[in-house]
């Protein structure tokens, strides 16, 4: 009896699961598909949040794209077509202040500098303002700290000179002077592509060293990372701390390996090491300076090696003693798949949060990204908000976690409307 | 046919012969060639004289003031035997009789072909300034992008397509075995006879992996002796001289010379960002850093009219190039002492002969050249475009991390044209295209191989083509019909270096071959052309797209040939009066494009790879009016509409039937040239032309269709400044005027022209901005 019981249910499952499969047969029209509201059965009304804009950067396979402002017409999918946008060559993400908009390099993505974007009176995004620098190579970091200060790098202005500027009026206003910390190397640079401020002290990274032909990254003299700390009360460099076992601290201008953890107060920086030859003993790590420090936290480093290898840490974000940063399932190199033949654009990134304290990292349900985008995960209402980009998934969108509850929602997905390469959320 | 354009040149004997009603010949009679005296009959009642090809006005005239004349059409590689009867019963008597010998010019006979083609002449264009490029811009279908002033890189789109996919030859030799020394952007008009456009379909005495068709250059020559130098002086501290001369002796010994060498400092102002001390300015600046020097020569001597070949021709070439390097395709980042330069040695033997009664033609070339080449960008300083140095003891490298690049290239190309006449009406026609080049070098500031560190560029790589086309074309219904069907063969085998897997390098190679055919239909009438052509275009990834640079670009040993349908319907309807004519000629046409190779963005590498489809869908038109003798109007217009299909990721499938960016899909040309006879003394010649270019606004991005302006409204749903031109204008409009004489003596002719005389400003390649005006004075000296 049990058993035919049993079967009476498992085949009522069947049923039951053929018939809901031949009434949802195109997953395309899903949401499309109101859903009968039974007595008792109420679903909890996804309500979007109506007093913020959704910033989306959109990409196709040559990365150009649009940078699109979604306020009344946000939904948990959004087709681009026929709204509004800017368009660039290169529509990778930005990073946001108030109602302005900055990102690396100008709309045709050939000046080399800080564009400035905004919002015109129909609530769509214009261009606003360019600050050039005077190099021609793709290595102009940037900081915007307030709407009167802003700090980025130029090389040709020297590598050991950090530049000021007016994030309003996009203008230079002077520099700040590390050549006391030269050591004559042919390569120098302090603030390449780590700017970070902290108690009005600016994090810079110090990098001495030199450039073999063919490379991109610069190889230090000395195998180890370095950050200087300037006070800007003082106008004086307070320190320069250093750590060994791993080398070479961020990785692209567009994209930090930096973050203040809000909550805590401690300042993490991620290291990628030589991308070329993934050496196992100075290898990719996540570094921290302790609140009211001036000097690495010699007793903390996450190691890439302790979760994959080779393989590179290529976001980051800090919240409230937890890192945020992608983890991939398998072995990856950025050289063209590298000898285990995994490049880093196939769906292999997978969002976790690790713990500072027992570095136990945790996946999180999210689909893998695969493009790695400009943008790192960023706070906003008691939600952190990750991109991905995933082929397998056919997924283009933001899902966000709710580190309280550890719930995990889809914040919106695109449909056929290219690849997400940034997002920001402005609040009107 | 088609083999003829390769056979034959521009000049050729001519052989006239006087006799009276009775057939006695007749000495000492005058002839005029074009009202003009060229000489007297022999004892034989013969002159030989050598004429231009064309159609001439011959007058012969008896001292007792006894005459008659004919108008020829004198063709080379023709028996061009006239003869003129004199009747000399009736002394009284002076009527005229004429006689229009039905005689077809070599472009009208390459235009009467069943393909989409057509011959730019430039035997009447040679005191004209500028150089071939100038030309084939005013062609219908024909944009030519160049990336600033002479010696700048130019690219041609053909019927919506552009790059690669367009081959251009040298007398259907790959132009790039003859150097930069000869190219688009370099060869002044009086180094060649005409050029033949092929849109779509390749005809086969030019078998070639070309997947939007091609441009076949000929060379000047001739068939009687001749020495001519020209001179061009312009705006920008431009400088052009040629010379060409041709000599043959009675046992058919000849030899000559065509050389050509340009000059420009290329100074021209530009509009451009200059930082100053808190952020940049828009300045007019002139250019310091775009000087462009090259040389071109080449020397031949030959045998004709033998048992053994009825020609043959050993050619030396030498030709170099310098080239300073001004700015990026933006026009934003400015170069101030980075340059190229390259020596080109080619050796050439070039062998005709008709057998079995002239029913097999044969054409023999081959070539061998040696370049070496350097690239250097190893400064320390930066400038800005004001030419002052903003920057000092940095990394080597103003354009990106640096180059010191020398290297040696390899190159041997040979072509065997064959055509069998099987009966009156039925040829069969083969070509073999094969082509090899070796290319060794280094750059210490260049790519090394991760673990041996090996500069790549020191490692040999090689790529070889072998393209064949085998045709059968008939003549049919009084020759007013004419098909021709084709197969083609194309092969290719690479050789090279890749550094993929990091921790290995190794050398890797690629070969790959794939069928084509073509087909062709043509009706001809007194008044009308119907042309309807088809070919299944292939075009061979090339070495560089197989390995890369090992440097920004990776190689892509999985790289499939590009493809492409190309379909063409021509017609051309000609009203022709006593003294005047009305020729409309149109173009439809239609390319169905796939495996398009794309450079796929990575970081830090991009590779080629097979992505992308098109389709092109296009029309052109074209008139030209000679409502007088002394006047010559006309205007032709291209559309092509270009669209990306068959995108099969979900993501990027908004951008189906998007237009392809960053190609004009809008332009046409307007001209009127005047002549006017015996202004200032009896035989010379005053003209005056005017020229006038329209290109549509284009964008440099892709947009989504539903998004896309419509032709000429402005943009209003999204706000971009990635168009060209991108201050507002719907499109481009420059106007070209000049005014030419050519003295009495028939040796010498002065002209002087302005170019974009509205100063406007023009743009080709992305933001690259072209010159304003500019002053061009030209002389033309004919020794003999």
């Amino acid at each position: 009896m049990k058993r035919s019981n049993s079967l009476r249910s498992v085949m009522a499952g069947i049923a039951a699961t053929m018939l809901l499969f031949s009434c949802s047969s195109n997953d395309d029209n899903k949401e499309e598909i109101e859903q009968p509201e039974e007595p008792g059965t109420e679903q909890p009304v996804d309500v979007l949040p109506k007093d913020e804009t959704w910033v989306i950067y959109n990409g196709s396979p040559d990365w150009s794209g649009g940078i699109y402002a979604l306020n009344d017409n946000k939904s948990r999918v959004i087709n681009l077509s026929g709204l509004s946008f800017l368009q660039l060559k290169s529509s990778l993400g930005g990073r946001a202040l108030g109602k302005t908009l900055y990102k690396v390099n100008d709309v045709s993505n050939t000046k080399q500098g800080i564009n400035k974007m905004g919002f015109n009176a129909a609530g769509n995004i214009v261009d606003q303002g360019f600050l050039p620098s005077l190099s021609n190579a793709y290595e102009s970091n940037f900081l915007v700290v307030s709407e009167t200060e802003g700090y980025y790098w130029d090389k040709v202005r020297g590598g050991l000179k950090l530049q000021k500027f007016n994030p309003t009026t996009m203008e230079r206003t002077g520099e700040i002077d590390f050549s006391s910390l030269s050591e004559g190397q042919p390569l120098e640079s302090v603030g390449q592509l780590i700017i970070a401020k902290r108690d009005n002290k600016l994090y810079l990274d110090l990098l001495l060293g030199d450039k073999a032909a063919g490379n991109w990254q610069v190889t230090p003299v000395v195998k180890e990372v370095a950050i200087a700390v300037y006070d800007l009360t003082t106008e004086k460099i307070e320190n320069v701390t250093k750590i060994g076992g791993t080398t070479n601290l961020g990785v692209f201008i567009d994209h930090i390996l930096w973050s203040l953890d809000e909550v805590t107060g401690d300042l993490y920086f991620g290291t990628v090491a030589d991308m070329k030859t993934q050496p196992s003993d100075f290898s990719s790590k996540i570094l921290r300076i302790k609140k009211g420090e001036t000097t690495f936290d010699t007793t903390f480093a996450l190691d890439m090696k302790t979760y994959q290898f080779p393989a590179e840490f290529n976001r980051i974000f800090a919240h409230n003693g937890k890192i945020y940063t992608t983890i991939p399932s398998r072995a990856v190199s950025y050289y063209g798949g590298g000898q285990h033949g995994v490049r880093y654009r196939d769906d292999v990134w997978f969002w976790n949060e690790i713990d500072a304290t027992t570095k136990k990292a945790t996946r999180l349900n999210i689909p893998p990204d695969n493009f790695y985008c400009t943008q790192n995960p960023f706070f906003h209402n008691g939600e952190i908000y990750f991109v991905s980009n995933s082929t397998g998934d056919g997924f283009s969108g933001v899902n966000q976690y709710n580190p309280a509850t550890g719930v995990i929602k889809e914040t919106f997905r695109l449909k056929e409307s290219g690849r997400l390469q940034g997002f920001n959320i402005i609040k009107n | 046919m088609f083999l003829t354009g390769f056979f034959y040149g521009n000049a050729c004997p001519v052989y006239i012969h006087v006799e009276d009603n009775l057939g006695n010949s007749l000495s000492n009679i005058t002839i005029l060639v074009d009202n003009k005296a060229i000489g007297v009959s022999n004892s034989a009642g013969i002159l030989e004289l050598s004429l231009e090809e064309g159609i001439h006005h011959i007058e012969v005239l008896k001292n007792d003031g006894l005459k008659t004349f004919q108008t020829v059409s004198v063709v080379c590689g023709e028996k061009n035997h006239f003869k003129f009867t004199l009747n000399t019963s009736n002394a009284d008597s002076a009527k005229l009789s004429e006689v229009l010998v039905q005689s077809k010019t070599v472009k009208k006979q390459i235009e009467e072909s069943p393909f989409s083609v057509q011959v730019i002449d430039f035997k009447k264009q040679y005191d004209k300034a500028g150089d071939v490029g100038d030309f084939l811009n005013r062609a219908s279908g024909v944009k030519l992008r160049t990336e600033g002033n002479i010696g700048s890189q130019v690219q041609i789109n053909l019927g919506g397509l552009q790059g690669k996919a367009v081959r251009i030859f040298k007398d259907g030799i790959p132009i790039e075995l003859f150097g930069h020394g000869f190219s688009l952007g370099t060869i002044p008009v009086n180094m060649l006879d005409r050029v033949e456009i092929y849109k779509g379909v390749m005809p086969i005495y030019l078998a070639s992996d070309a997947l939007g068709g091609g441009v076949n250059m000929v060379t000047r020559t001739s068939n009687k002796d001749f020495a001519e130098v020209s001179y061009e002086m312009a705006s920008f501290n431009t400088h052009r001289v040629t010379a060409n001369l041709y000599l043959q002796n009675k046992k058919n010994f000849y030899g000559g010379f065509n050389g050509s060498f340009n000059f420009s400092d290329n100074n021209y102002k530009v509009n451009v960002p200059v930082q100053n001390s808190t952020n940049e300015e828009f300045k007019n600046v002139k250019r310091f850093n775009d000087m462009t020097r090259s040389s071109y020569g080449e020397a031949f001597v030959g045998l004709k009219d033998k048992s053994w070949a009825d020609d043959l021709r050993l050619t030396l070439i030498y030709s170099n190039f310098y080239k300073q390097i001004q700015n990026d395709a933006q026009m934003v980042n400015v170069y101030g002492e980075a340059f190229s330069k390259e020596q080109n040695y080619t050796g050439m033997i070039n062998y005709r002969k008709k057998f079995f009664d002239d029913k097999l033609k044969v054409s023999f070339l081959t070539n061998y050249s040696h370049f070496n080449t350097r690239f250097i960008d190893t400064a320390r300083v930066r400038y800005n475009w004001d030419g002052e140095i903003i920057g000092e003891n940095l990394q080597p490298g103003e354009i990106r991390t640096g180059n010191n690049q020398r290297m040696k290239y390899n190159f041997v190309s040979s072509r065997l044209n064959m055509e069998y006449q099987l009966s009156d009406r039925n040829f069969l026609e083969f070509s073999e295209l094969f082509y090899s080049q070796r290319r060794k070098g280094s750059d210490p500031l260049g790519a090394i191989s991760v673990i041996e560190g090996v500069d790549v560029l020191t490692v040999p790589a090689t790529y070889r083509k072998d393209n064949m086309a085998l045709a059968w074309r008939s003549l049919w219904l009084e020759n007013k019909l004419e098909s021709i069907v084709a197969g083609k063969y194309y092969h290719y085998n690479t050789q090279g270096y890749t550094t993929d897997n990091y921790g290995f390098a190794w050398k890797a190679s690629k070969d790959d071959s794939q069928f084509g055919y073509l087909s062709g239909l043509k009706w001809a009438e007194k008044n009308y052309l119907v042309k309807l052509s088809y070919e299944y275009a292939t075009r061979l990834p090339d070495e560089f797209e197989v390995f890369g640079d090992a440097r920004m670009v990776k190689e892509n040993l999985d790289l499939d040939p590009e493809k492409s349908h190309n379909l063409n319907l021509n017609g051309q309807y000609t009203i022709d009066k006593e003294n005047s004519s009305l020729v409309f000629s149109a173009n439809l046409f239609y390319r169905k494009v796939k495996d398009i190779i794309f450079l796929q963005l990575d970081i830090p590498f991009s590779r080629y790879i097979n992505y992308e489809s098109s389709e092109i869908k296009g029309f052109e038109f074209e008139t030209n009016y000679t409502p007088v003798k002394w006047l010559t109007t006309g205007f032709n217009a291209t559309y092509q509409d270009i669209r990306r299909v068959g995108i099969q990721e979900t993501t990027f499938k908004y951008l189906n039937d998007s237009r392809v960016p960053n190609i004009p899909f809008l332009f046409g040309n307007f001209w009127a040239n005047t002549y006017f006879r015996n202004t200032f003394k009896d035989g010379d010649n005053l003209n005056f032309t005017w020229n006038a270019n329209y290109t549509h606004r284009f964008f440099l991005v892709a947009i989504p269709k539903s998004q896309e302006p419509s032709l000429f409204e402005p943009v209003k749903d999204f706000q971009t400044s990635l168009t060209i031109p991108k201050d507002g204008r719907l499109g481009q409009f420059s106007n070209d005027i000049g005014v030419s004489y050519h003295f009495a003596d028939q040796k010498t002719t002065v002209s002087a022209e302005c170019r974009n005389i509205g100063d406007v400003r023009l743009y080709d390649n992305f933001n690259v901005q072209r010159p304003g005006r500019s002053f061009h004075l030209k002389l033309v000296y004919n020794f003999f």
